[in-house]
This record gives structure tokens, sequence and C-alpha cells, in this order.
């Protein structure tokens, strides 16, 4: 009983001290205003360039997966070292049926890939050959969306391809254009034959628009004289299983090199670690301009309240209560400004979440590099909080150098003060 | 019985560059239930005793007993509760919360004491209805005149039941009739309820009311007088 007695005083003590120190806030309106129109700038700001950073770096990245790696490849071991068409998956047919079994596996498809010539009457280029199957290339892939002309390996009978926008510019072709294709065979015989184009894709790799070209496997496979397959590639059900699933099939598959896109393309996960530390930089430089900003206002308030503050101390208020005092306004600065800038900051990220943010005009040729030109901002829920919660601690921090200068103060001394 | 004991007071400001002795051996007792002025002329040191009674400050040398406790020796920390729990204070400029009511002025001191409250409640409107504000409750004080405020000054400071109450020039910002009335007040207090009052003033309506009054010149005591 006495404990709960004990406990409601406590709490009363706390509500007054909350009192005095809401009331506190709001005695230098104009101050306090400009404070808190800081942090929600700041927070806003971070919030929306948050958002816009990571799914800018978040598109790029999916681009790259969807149009050049997948999540996990298979190879023979020596095959990424020369790309020579001799290193081939054994026992390809039984790799891919075990791995359309594993339940992490969304979906499989294979390639058989060959480096060669491509010629027209116009000109000659070197390209990548890429044998697929149409049907499970589609569900790793995004290449059939890409076809900006002409269709997805339909409306040509015989020997069908697709190439890119800039290759069939350089080639200076047309859908329906024949072209030659000139390559090794295993035993190293040169060998031609002629294709049509069915379409002309414009992915966002430019790797892939200048240099690749996609056929039918079985076209491939007839022309080589062989059933090779020298790519096997996975999408999974959930990306974040990555690494999992990786180490998964290297024990299942110990004779292949199974590799994921953050190991065959190192600079796409150097790009989350830069994309990260800035944020960090910027998300440090705004907290500590806030967090000055607050330390200024705050110390203004004590200062200006030396005399009411050695009143407090006269009459019986202790250090820690008068601590807690600067602290409580501080936080409730913190908590008026950070709230309204995350609401803000996310009515920003929402807004051109629908719209979307064109970046055409000011970055001309970001596509040429696989960037969208257009920027579809979200984040995530948990950045809400670590922003709300980065303020809240930048505020606390804040209020540290003002309470401790506060609590420092004589009575006598500052009484006396005019 | 007595409530304040001074022995030997010293206090030096700046002792190592120019010392100035504002207070001289200066050697006080005060008994429960005392009505006292300290009078002196600007700078003899009047101030400096009160404060160094009310442990705002601290003596160079000497003793403060205050119900047989040596507050000399009291840490910082203890000090302030020591103050909350047995000293009250009247200011000159009242010095009241500004952003705190009449009511919750008072308030304020017994949440420090953590008294409950339904006792609290009861007490600042005892108190209000003593100093004649119980409409001003809900009033800020800058919407109080000078002695409105002065006498919710001397509400809080009754509020924490204190072993005596010391007020320094309590009327100096007053003018005559609110002076009257703060008085009139103070000695009701002192009277009714045996509450012990110190002052240091030089206003000559608290002289004359005071019924024990020392003289202090260049931090001695130099006449110690009943008034009766």
């Amino acid at each position: 009983m006495q404990l709960e007695t004990n406990k409601l005083q406590n709490i009363n003590n706390k509500n007054m001290l909350s009192i005095i120190s809401w009331r506190n806030v709001w005695r230098s309106k104009g101050r306090s205003f400009v404070v808190i129109g800081a942090i929600v700038l700041g927070i806003s700001a971070l919030t929306f360039a948050f958002a816009f950073m990571k799914s800018f770096i978040q598109v790029y990245i999916d681009n790259a997966i969807n149009s050049q790696y997948g999540h996990v490849q298979l190879h023979h071991p020596k095959f990424s070292a020369n790309k020579d068409v001799e290193f081939q998956i054994d026992n390809a047919e039984q790799v891919i049926n075990s791995l359309r079994q594993n339940e992490r596996v969304a979906s499989v498809t294979s390639r058989t890939l060959i480096s060669g010539m491509a010629n027209t009457a116009e000109g000659t280029s070197g390209i990548q050959i890429h044998g697929i199957v149409p049907e499970d290339e589609a569900k790793v892939f995004r290449l059939e969306e890409s076809v900006v002309e002409g269709a997805y390996f339909e409306e040509v009978k015989r020997n069908p391809i697709l190439i890119g926008n800039d290759l069939a510019e350089k080639l200076d072709v047309e859908v329906k254009s024949k072209i030659v294709l000139t390559f090794t065979d295993e035993e190293g015989n040169l060998t031609s034959a002629a294709f049509r184009i069915a379409g002309i894709f414009d992915t966002n790799s430019p790797l892939l628009n200048q240099a690749g070209a996609f056929v039918l496997q079985n076209d491939l496979h007839r022309l080589l004289d062989s059933e090779m397959i020298n790519e096997v590639v996975v999408r999974l059900n959930n990306p974040e299983n990555l690494s999992g699933v990786t180490e998964q099939l290297s024990s299942s598959f110990p004779i292949l090199e199974v590799k994921n896109w953050k190991e065959l393309a190192p600079e796409l996960e150097l790009i989350i670690t830069q994309t990260s530390t800035v944020l960090f930089i910027i998300m440090a430089i705004i907290m500590l301009a806030m967090g000055f900003g607050i330390v200024n206002t705050m110390l203004m308030a004590v200062l200006e309240r030396m005399k009411e503050i050695g009143v407090l101390m006269a009459i019986g208020m202790n250090k820690s209560r008068i601590f807690t005092m600067i602290v409580l306004e501080t936080i409730m600065l913190a908590l008026v400004g950070g709230p309204t800038g995350l609401l803000l900051g996310l009515a920003i990220v929402k807004h051109f979440h629908h719209y979307g943010f064109d970046l055409s005009d000011y970055a001309k040729g970001l596509d040429k590099f696989g960037y969208d030109t257009t920027v579809y901002p979200d984040l995530a829920p948990q950045y809400y909080f670590y922003l709300a919660a980065g303020v809240v601690v930048t505020a606390i921090i804040g209020a540290i150098y003002p309470a401790i200068k506060a609590i420092k103060l004589k009575p006598v001394a500052a009484i006396n003060k005019i | 019985m007595s409530v304040i004991s001074a022995s030997k007071i010293n206090k030096v400001y700046n002792p190592d560059k120019v010392p100035v002795h504002a207070l001289n051996g200066v050697d006080l007792t005060i008994e429960a239930g005392e009505f006292s002025a300290i009078m002196g002329p600007s700078g003899s040191g009047k101030s400096t005793l009160l404060n160094i009674i009310g442990g705002l400050d601290s003596p160079t040398e000497g003793q403060i007993e205050i119900n047989n406790i040596d507050i000399t020796n009291l840490k910082e920390s203890d000090l302030i509760d020591f103050r909350l729990n047995n000293i009250g204070f009247v200011f000159q400029s009242y010095n009241l919360i500004p952003v705190l009511t009449a009511k919750e002025n008072i308030e304020f001191i017994m949440l420090l004491q953590k008294v409950d409250k339904k006792e609290r409640h009861n007490r600042v409107m005892e108190l209000l209805k003593a100093v004649g504000l119980e409409d001003k409750a809900d009033v800020r004080p800058s919407q109080l005149s000078g002695g409105q405020q002065q006498r919710v000054a001397v509400a809080r400071a009754l509020a924490s039941k204190p072993k005596f109450i010391l007020a320094d020039e309590p009327t100096a910002n007053l003018d005559s009739k609110s002076s009257a009335n703060l008085l009139d007040l103070m000695a009701e207090m002192n009277k009714k309820e045996g509450v012990t009052f110190v002052f240091s003033t030089h206003d000559q309506r608290v002289i004359e009311r005071a019924r024990r009054v020392m003289v202090l010149e260049d931090g001695k005591i130099v006449s110690d007088e009943n008034n009766n």
C-alpha cells in the first residue's frame, strides 16, 4: 500500500515536472518554433533522402538481377575465367531437375553461351550469344518485358533472334532483318548461320543492349551438334535467403561453381555499402546540425532562467530534478518536431512514390549506366523508427550540456542575477 | 527552544585577491516563534547572513545549527533536502515560477516533499484562503500585482511547514498598503500558527512590527533589542 502511494506520488512529481517543462517550451514561442522548424525540415529531408537513395539503388540492383545475373548462377568451375565453350555443366538436366525440386528456388533457366560475331551488310560486331529456353528464361529474367520492337520469339519461325537496340542501331537492322552469326564449336570449327530478328530489346544493362543476342537453345544445339549447357540461373522465392541458398547449392553441387549476384557483381554490393555510408554521413551531418541548434536554444533558455533555476534550487528542487526538467524540455521540442518531420517526410515520399521523381531533365544518359530515370521512392517502416530514435537521442545528447550548466549554478549567485 | 544557532560566523569574499569581510564573527540565536528583523544599511551583511542561515551560502568560518543539526558540513544534495523540509524563503522580488499558477506555485513545494494529493489540495486551499487569494488560484504570477505575488510567495514558503521562514527584504518592492497587508498576514501566521519569521530589512514599517530587532553594521551585530 505504502509502495503504491509512493508510486502515485512519484507519478505526480513527474507530471508536475512535465507540466513545467511543457510550459517552459512555449515561453519563447518564436525560439521554440525555429528549433522545431529545423527539426521538421531536417527529418523530412532525411526521410526523403533515405527513401530516394534506397529506391534509386534498389531499382538499379533489381535491374541488374532481372536482366543480367538472376539470384544464383551455376557454372563449370573454369567457365567464369575464360568463358570457353568447352567448360560445360555435366549432367545439366539432372542439375536443373534437382534445383526445381528445391523449395527455396522459384524458377530455373539454362543457357548455352557462346562468343561470336554478328554480321550484316552494314557492319560486324562482337556479341555474346545466349541460347535460351524462352519460357524458362521469362521466369528468371525480365527480357520479355524489355522487348521494345517486334515480339519475344514470336512471328519468326526459323532461327529467331533477339538483339539489343544499340546493337540493332550499330548493325543498322530492324525487326525481320536477317543477321548472320559466326562462332566456333567445341572442336574449334567455325560455324555460321542466318537468323532473323524477332525482337529488339532495351534493357537497363548497356552491355546487353550493345552485345547481347538471344536465340533458341534448340537452334544453337542443332548448329553446335551438342546439347551443351554452360550456365544455369536460379531465381529464389525469398531473396533474403541468398547466402543460405548459395551455401546449400554449393554443397549440393560440389563440382560446380555456385555464385550469387553479390559474388558475381561485387560492384553492386559496393554500391549498396557506399550508399549506406553516404546516407549515414548525411544523417550524421543533419543530426549534428540539429544537435547544435538544440544546444544553442537550450543554453539560451537556461541562461535566461538562471534566477528561476536558482530559486528552484533554493526552495528544495534537487539537481536530478533540474537536470530532468531541462532534458524533458528538449525531448518535448524533439517530440513536436520529430513526428511532424516524419509525417511531412512520409507525405513527400508517398507523393513521389505515386507520381515518380523524374530525373531525366537533370541527369541525361543515366539510363545508359543501368539506372532508371524515374525513381519511385519508398522507405521501409523501420527507417522511420530509426530516424525517430535518432532525433530523440540527438535531443537528449543536445540537452546534456545545458542541463549540466543548469545544475552547476549556485543558488545565491543565480538568484542575484538580474 | 532555539531553531537557529549561529556562532562565530565569518564570511570573506575573494579571500585570495581583494578580501571583502561581509560577516565578522556573528553570533546569533533565534528561538521558535520569534518574529525578528535584522536591519542595517546596504552592504552591512544582512542578505549574506540570511543566505548563510538558510543554507544557500556557506560561511568561511563558524557553525550554523538548525534544530541542533549542523548544516555547515552537509553535502550539497543533503542541504537541498534540508532546505526543502526545514526552511521557507520569501524573496524581495517574489521569485514565483512564472509558468505555474498561484495554486501550482504553492503546491509545487509539497510535490517535491512527496505530500499526497489530498493533503496537498487541502493545504493549498487553506493557504490561499489565509493569504486572501482564493479567487486567484488559477492565475499566473504575471497577472498578479506585486503585493499579491508576495502573498503567494509567503503561502509557498508556508506550504512545506518549515521550521522557520527567512524573508529577505520582503516589502522592498511593495507600496505601503501592500506592505502593511503582507506584514499583517505574516504577523497573523506567526501568532496563530507559531511560524518563526526572520526578516532582513531596512523598511521602518517592518522594524516597527518586529518583536526583536538586530542591527548589523560592517558584518557585526551591534545591537539586539526586544521591541515589546
